[in-house]
């Protein structure tokens, strides 16, 4: 497990790969129509197998990685120390900076926005979607917060619903 | 042709692609807001329009918004767009210098020149190109549109195994749904809104949109940047004297423009290699702050909307991903572009070439009394900016067909998108992707009627002179990403 991990090229190999022989083991399923060359399966199929190719295309550049970084670290293991050291650093201050769980919440947002939007329809959704997002990314004036959740749907609203006769949700 | 092109232009025109100049360069000079979303949210906007009002409003958005992208990577060294990221290699250190204004002047003037010579050559080789293109077997159409996924792939991907696995992720998203021969429900795992396919408007939404979103919340950089332009000073001269450099790079930018898959970063960089190295004496050493240098970018990556356009119009195939999202407007308005297309609807192609001289001029006309000016809109803080566009990708993915399914697409796309994009697979492929996959399986299945056997197909590549081109345009293509291959003949 622990190989896997340290090695996304490999994980990513691997990920692909079974999504390859998902899409061929489908693919080979779907119905014939007497010729194979018609058969709504084949272009799946083809590019199911380029898939796979590719991930284990994937699985050996990983693997090749994997062994370079180990053959390294027996030779010079000093030198590396300091390097691995300074790369530590250097992340610790990019994850500062940088925050996958924001992405995550971002996303869980935006899916209620879009469970919201079938129960409240636009308006209060967009409002109340407006409102967490901009609080949740740092802007903290209850004007801006108020004023845009509420400004940003009824002017959208006017554009697009009866301006421009698109339906909004 | 010219009285043609003339009898197009109404107020309604030349008021709409207006407009759309003004979309432009407001989306355009935004970083991480691209032109190409702001197309995609337009055809939404626009679906229920007649679609010579809809084809105004998009060309001057495209226009003006390939251009805009020059203004914040001039002032603030940020990209507006990926085909700015050039300019912006001579256009910050003008800035840095107290040039801002000179270097947004040759910007806008070069971009001007530039997308006058790329719809010129637009409307002087459409024809011919269509021509050829009548003569294409089913089997062409599928190697032109496998050409232009290794195109695309070998053009955007410093990987190219990732740039692959981007473009198959996009033929999958292409083959969902209903295919079009047997019909066949693709992939759909019993869902009943998947039977229609992926949204191609969602999907695009979804990955330049939102992937944009939250690779923006990823980063943690909400604040603006503060500089200012002062005044743009019109000098006409002094930028006629770059005019030999700027035809070439005109001829450049719509050459490469009209390859499917390349768009205008790769134009820039070619032309901007190019005139590095044939310009003996620049105004400054390149990457210095050389005007050379913005006006063979700007020149060469606005020639590209004309230059893309000709595999659009002539092939059904898009040029570059705006020329995609614009590929689709036709569709929803029910105009397949393609070689029928000068037959069928001439006056289409008339309305695009004068929607494209009347963008140039009124981005000519913005570039020198609004850009100067766009420095504070560039300076809204993302934490504003984020939510408010994240609701307008919520509305353009519902928009087209009234699904809030396709919002649910949307998101998930944009996801994945991020995923993929935060792991260096590039996103051109994949849009790509899912728009050739409706021509590469079709035809691909076609193509196979017609020969009794898979030997036999192979050979028929061989017998027609347009297939081997092709083909060998492929192979070519695949073989130069590899090393041993650039080894010894490319370096």
């Amino acid at each position: 497990m622990k190989f896997f991990l340290n090695n996304s090229l490999l994980a990513q190999g691997s990920l692909f790969s079974v999504f390859s022989i998902f899409i061929i083991s489908r693919s080979v399923k779907m119905r014939d129509f007497g010729t194979s060359f018609l058969s709504p399966g084949l272009f799946p199929f083809i590019f199911g197998v380029i898939l796979l190719i590719l991930a284990i295309n994937l699985i050996r550049k990983g693997y090749k990685e994997f062994k370079n970084s180990n053959t390294i670290s027996k030779k010079n293991k000093v030198e590396m120390k300091d390097k691995v050291e300074k790369e530590i650093t250097a992340k610790k201050e990019s994850v500062a900076e940088t925050s996958l769980l924001s992405v995550f919440l971002v996303v869980i947002f935006s899916i209620s926005y879009w469970f919201f939007l079938h129960i409240f329809g636009f308006l209060f959704s967009s409002f109340l979607y407006l409102f967490t997002f901009m609080f949740y990314i740092g802007e903290r004036r209850l004007s801006i917060l108020i004023g845009l959740s509420f400004f940003t749907p009824v002017i959208s609203y006017l554009i697009f619903s009866i301006g421009l006769g698109i339906n909004l949700p | 042709m010219i009285l043609n092109i003339i009898q197009q232009i109404t107020p309604t025109l030349i008021g709409l692609v207006f407009l759309g100049a003004v979309s432009g360069l407001l989306v355009g000079s935004i970083p991480g807001l691209s032109v190409t979303m702001a197309t995609a949210i337009l055809v939404t906007v626009t679906y229920s329009w007649p679609i010579e009002n809809a084809i105004a409003l998009i060309m001057g958005l495209y226009v003006a918004g390939v251009f805009s992208g020059a203004v914040s990577a001039i002032l603030i060294n940020i990209p507006g767009a990926p085909a700015a990221v050039i300019t912006k290699l001579d256009g910050f250190p003008m800035t840095e210098k107290g040039e801002a204004a000179e270097a947004l002047w040759i910007a806008t003037f070069q971009s001007f020149i530039g997308s006058l010579i790329g719809l010129f050559l637009l409307a002087v080789l459409a024809k011919p190109i269509t021509n050829i293109a009548l003569q294409f077997s089913p089997l062409d159409y599928f190697l032109i549109a496998v050409f232009g996924l290794t195109a695309v792939v070998s053009l955007t991907s410093q990987d190219y195994t990732k740039g692959f696995i981007s473009a198959v992720i996009g033929l999958f998203l292409s083959s969902i749904g209903r295919e079009s021969i047997m019909g066949t429900a693709r992939f759909s795992f019993g869902i009943t809104n998947l039977q229609a396919g992926i949204s191609l408007i969602a999907a695009l939404i979804g990955l330049f949109g939102f992937t944009e979103i939250l690779t923006q919340v990823y980063k943690g950089s909400y604040s603006a940047i503060a500089k200012k332009a002062g005044k743009v000073k019109p000098d006409f001269k002094g930028a006629l004297k770059y005019l030999p450099l700027s035809i070439r790079s005109s001829i450049i930018g719509t050459f490469i423009g009209a390859l499917p898959g390349c768009g205008g970063p790769v134009a820039a960089l070619i032309s901007y290699d190019s005139a590095k190295k044939t310009v003996k004496k620049p105004s400054r050493p390149f990457g210095k702050g050389a005007e050379e240098g913005i006006v063979a970018s700007e020149a060469a990556n606005n020639a590209c909307v004309g230059g893309a356009l000709i595999p659009m119009l002539t092939l059904g195939i898009p040029g570059d991903a705006v020329t995609a999202v614009i590929l689709a407007a036709f569709l929803v308005h029910g105009v397949s572009p393609g070689p029928l297309l000068f037959s069928e609807s001439p006056n289409l192609f008339y309305l695009i070439l004068a929607g494209g001289f009347v963008g140039s001029v009124s981005m000519l006309i913005l570039g020198l009394t609004v850009v100067p000016r766009l420095s504070k809109v560039v300076l809204i803080p993302k934490k504003i900016l984020l939510p408010i566009v994240s609701v307008l990708c919520v509305i353009g993915s519902y928009a087209v067909n009234n699904s809030l399914f396709d919002v649910l697409v949307m998101i998930i796309i944009g996801f994945i998108g991020f995923l993929l994009k935060n792991n260096n697979y590039p996103i051109a492929p994949i849009v790509l992707a899912l728009v050739l996959g409706d021509i590469i399986d079709p035809s691909f299945r076609r193509a196979f009627t017609y020969v009794p056997s898979i030997p036999d197909l192979f050979l028929s590549i061989f017998q027609d002179p347009i297939s081997l081109i092709l083909f060998i345009m492929i192979v070519v293509s695949i073989l130069s990403n590899f090393n041993f291959i650039k080894n010894r003949f490319i370096k």
